[in-house]
């Protein structure tokens, strides 16, 4: 068994935990005590909040809209997509016509990476998150 | 003579009702390995049931009575004395709720069926349905049974993060009182004596 | 972050959650509009543990949380009445001779306009506003005044309404008067309800400001940031989510890039960003499942959860700490920030990132709150809170310690204004929203877990057992929620643990969601929904 130390996904507190992982699954959580907010103890969602992981309904493939329904395309269908209505959109509107969402669950060097896209290559501070909510 | 029955029990002044002890439970006892968490098809059953209320918070189940009301009123004899717990057959149990009426602290459920995370159907008896009859989903007593076999012990109070939870040996337990007791003379009466 | 930014010079909790293990008998805890057992348990447990050993806790809170059973003073006061309650408390502390007059001459300013104001608010005055008696208001603020340490706790419970500047302002007035900041024990501490706010904001997913919390509207800061990132930068603020969704809806907004948010149910007024978000021209999501929001988008993209990726978390008291990877990302899903690369150098800019640690040294050449730390030495310590400029620096749990991060501490005039709708003869409650143990935020997680779904698998609104008995409602009922956006329907559990007049449901649900009831009028400074009251009608249906 692989036991993998990382931090909880859920409240702001920032519990850390061991992932006990068999055969590429999560298969429960330890508490970690040493160097820790939480010091060995654990609330219900950090427990046993780790199965969304293997959820069936979990999305697998990029979508893109043809014909009004979401059908699977491949990443390089779905990022030039993305990539080349950008663009077009810059050119016809301006950047400050593109927004971003960022996200309060994702990590430090995604929100960077996010805001960077919006600001250094869109060229726009149309970026936020939902820490207001 | 014989020990008396160990059993669980919360302190309503610690416990914040946070239902970790009622998911580690169900964890436990889920009749599909854990490996499967994710793909599972089962519900949540666990054996001690949070009572959260604005008077107290603070989970409840079964003391594992010595002169067990359930077992005494089962009319199948499926619940007995094992190793120091009051066991529940859940293959010889009847789903008549007997037990459910006898048990004075609701520590008794009635809860379906799962084998191999599939739904145990009843033998004969079959509801009328659109369609014809169909067989009727089994439902079986169910109640802590201190998780023996577990290792690491009862999966609620190794879980509790507010060690809300202790199990109670009714021996040791007089003889800890004991202990305090005598020692809380000894100080009055140095208290007294000086 | 405006009102802590405003008195302090940071938005971010000044304290940390290990102190509560040092508290004892000359301590107190002042937990204002948190619900803390049942969102952050952790920090809940640690705090009833102190109350054991002796700390002083008083609780302040409209619903009667797991703490206010506890408490030593339980202030019930009514939804939207923060800043009364709060005044009058510093009404008490002043007119009694309780505040730090030392800390306030020399660590504060702006004092004598927030007497000024404060001393309009006797405890007796305000009664009617904030129903709470006279006499609770005062031992409350003797406790918390008198004690040697005081550190107060809030969430969004404080935020959460249209006057949320208002009410943070109050709380930082608070501890400056007791003199409560930059010390061990004490302090002002925002409860961040997600794993990564404070990293959000740390990082600049911000209108206003790159990351640490530099303003994009200081020419020598962009200046830097142009120079790092090799770009012109725009020197306009940029919209918050509540302009970008008017600025669709004026045509003005086209794209809109949703990253890990499903703004359909964590958004006031549901209805409008259903429509909003239908209104825009393009639409990305990138999310691990198929959102409400998701099921709208035109190109949807598959990220990966927390499990099957690298990085760091911010956590609530500044502490950076590592996220590492466990199992390998799910079918084709990506880990988020290859995506984000993926996409920005199909932009034409270049990003040759291999791994986030590469990202995370970036983020340490601009953010010099982050600069001292390295994915080592996080390792070594278990986290690191910030600020930390320099690899020696063993980072910063207090804030403010000798002086504040402005220089000194702003007190601030704060009058009490009413919450932006209140009851009428339509619609005579109060509703409030929040969230229950087993679940967390939108639920995108939480309702996809057996165990946590499990124990909490259906909406339940909180009613006090006197309009339960005006309006014919038993326990278990099924109920109609109306308010002027939207209604829902949902079981009632009929409880002392709201007072008479107030509803209570959370929005974890999509069967129910809460939001599609809450109002959307925001505080004009911190553009924070008014989610904690509006006005709601409640019937019972036959079902
Ligand atoms: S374990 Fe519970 S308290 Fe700790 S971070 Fe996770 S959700 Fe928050
Ligand atoms: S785990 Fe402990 S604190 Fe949580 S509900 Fe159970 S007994 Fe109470
Ligand atoms: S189920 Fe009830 S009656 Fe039976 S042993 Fe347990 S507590 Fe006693
Ligand atoms: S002792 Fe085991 S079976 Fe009994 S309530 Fe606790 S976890 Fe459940």
């Amino acid at each position: 068994m692989k036991q993998v130390l990382t931090t909880c996904p859920y409240c702001g507190t920032g519990c850390t935990f061991y992932l006990n992982v068999e055969d590429d699954r999560i298969v429960s959580v330890t508490p970690n005590d040493a160097n820790s907010v939480n010091q060995g103890i654990l609330c219900l969602k950090g427990h046993f909040g780790f199965d969304f992981v293997d959820n069936k309904t979990r999305l697998t493939n990029p979508l893109i809209r043809k014909n009004g329904e979401l059908v699977e395309a491949s990443w390089d269908e779905a990022i030039d997509l993305v990539a080349s209505k950008m663009k077009e959109t810059i050119e016809q509107h301006g950047p400050d016509a593109l927004a971003a969402f960022s996200s309060a669950r994702c990590t430090n060097e995604e929100n960077y990476l996010m805001q960077k896209l919006m600001r250094a290559v869109v060229g726009t501070n149309n970026i936020d998150h939902c820490a207001r909510l | 003579m014989c020990a008396l029955n160990a059993f669980v029990v919360a302190d309503p002044n610690k416990c914040i009702g946070c239902k970790v002890c009622e998911v580690a439970c169900a964890v436990v006892h889920s009749d599909v390995p854990v490996k499967t968490v994710g793909q599972m098809t089962t519900p949540i059953i666990p054996r001690l049931y949070l009572v959260k209320t604005a008077e107290v918070t603070m989970p409840v189940q079964c003391r594992h009575c010595e002169d067990a009301p359930c077992a005494n009123a089962c009319p199948v004899g499926a619940i007995t004395q094992r190793d120091g717990i009051i066991y529940v057959d859940q293959e010889a149990c009847v789903g008549c709720k007997t037990c459910m009426l006898a048990c004075p602290f609701g520590a008794m459920e009635m809860v379906p069926y799962y084998r191999n995370g599939e739904r145990v159907k009843q033998l004969r008896l079959t509801e009328e349905t659109g369609e014809g009859p169909v067989l009727q989903d089994a439902f079986v007593a169910s109640k802590c049974d201190r998780c023996i076999g577990v290792e690491g012990g009862p999966a609620c109070v190794a879980n509790c993060p507010k060690e809300a939870l202790r199990v109670v040996r009714p021996d040791e337990l007089r003889r800890t009182r004991n202990l305090e007791a005598a020692l809380a003379v000894l100080e009055s009466v140095k208290n007294v004596i000086g | 972050m405006s009102g802590l930014g405003t008195a302090f010079g940071s938005g971010a909790m000044t304290n940390t959650i290990n102190e509560l293990q040092q508290m004892g008998p000359n301590d107190a805890i002042f937990a204002i509009g948190t619900n803390t057992t049942e969102c952050h348990p952790i920090i809940g447990i640690r705090m009833l543990e102190a109350h054991r050993r002796g700390a002083r806790l008083i609780v302040a809170d409209p619903r009667e949380t797991e703490l206010a059973k506890h408490a030593d003073v339980y202030l019930r006061h009514n939804p939207g009445s923060d800043v009364a309650l709060l005044n009058a408390m510093m009404y008490v502390i002043l007119t009694e001779g309780l505040a730090d007059e030392a800390f306030i001459k020399s660590r504060t300013e702006n004092f004598e306009a927030c007497r000024e104001t404060v001393l309009k608010y006797s405890p007796e005055r305000v009664e009617g506003i904030t129903g709470v008696p006279a006499e609770k208001v005062r031992q409350a603020a003797r406790l918390f005044a008198t004690a040697e340490n005081g550190a107060t706790y809030y969430t969004m419970g404080i935020t959460q309404h249209t006057s949320g500047v208002d009410n943070v302002l109050s709380v930082a007035n608070l501890a400056m008067l007791t003199g409560n900041l930059g010390k061990p024990r004490a302090g002002v501490n925002p409860l961040r309800g997600q794993n990564n706010v404070q990293g959000a904001c740390d990082m600049g997913a911000l209108p206003n400001v790159y990351p640490a919390y530099q303003p994009v509207t200081d020419p020598k800061v962009r200046e830097k940031f142009e120079k790092a990132w090799g770009r012109k930068l725009s020197d306009k603020v940029g919209m918050a989510i509540s302009d970008v969704l008017r600025g669709i809806e004026e045509g003005k907004v086209r794209f809109l890039y949703v990253f890990g948010e499903n703004p359909m149910r964590s958004d006031p007024d549901v209805n409008h960003v259903r429509h909003c978000l239908e209104k825009v021209e393009f639409l990305v999501v990138q999310d691990i499942f198929l959102t409400e929001s998701a099921a709208m988008a035109d190109v949807v993209l598959p990220g990966t959860t927390w499990a099957e990726k690298d990085g760091t978390f911010s956590n609530t008291e500044r502490r950076v700490q590592r996220v590492r990877q466990a199992v390998e990302p799910r079918g084709n899903a990506r880990p988020d920030w290859q995506i984000l690369r993926d996409l920005i150098r199909a932009m034409g800019y270049p990003a040759d990132y291999s791994s986030p640690e590469e990202i995370f040294n970036e983020i340490r050449t601009v953010a010099p709150s982050y600069a001292g730390m390295t994915y080592e030495r996080l390792e070594k310590l278990g986290g690191i809170h910030w600020p930390c400029p320099t690899e020696e620096h063993p980072g910063t749990p207090i804030l403010h310690v000798g002086k504040f991060s402005r220089g000194l501490g702003r007190f601030s005039a704060v009058d009490w204004r009413p919450p932006a709708e209140l009851p009428d003869d339509e619609y005579p409650l109060v509703l409030t929203t929040g969230r229950r143990t087993a679940h967390y935020h939108t639920g995108t997680m939480t309702r996809n877990c057996w165990g946590l779904d499990g124990v909490a698998p259906e909406e339940w609104v909180e009613i006090s057992p006197e309009d339960a008995a005006d309006l014919g409602i038993a326990h278990g009922d099924h109920v109609r929620l109306t308010t002027r956006r939207g209604s829902v329907v949902a079981r009632a559990e009929v409880t002392d643990r709201v007072p008479k007049g107030v509803t209570f449901i959370t929005f974890h649900y999509t069967e129910s969601a809460g939001n599609l009831l809450t109002n959307s009028a925001l505080d004009p400074v911190s553009k924070t929904p008014e989610y904690k009251v509006c006005a709601v009608r409640v019937e019972k249906v036959s079902a």
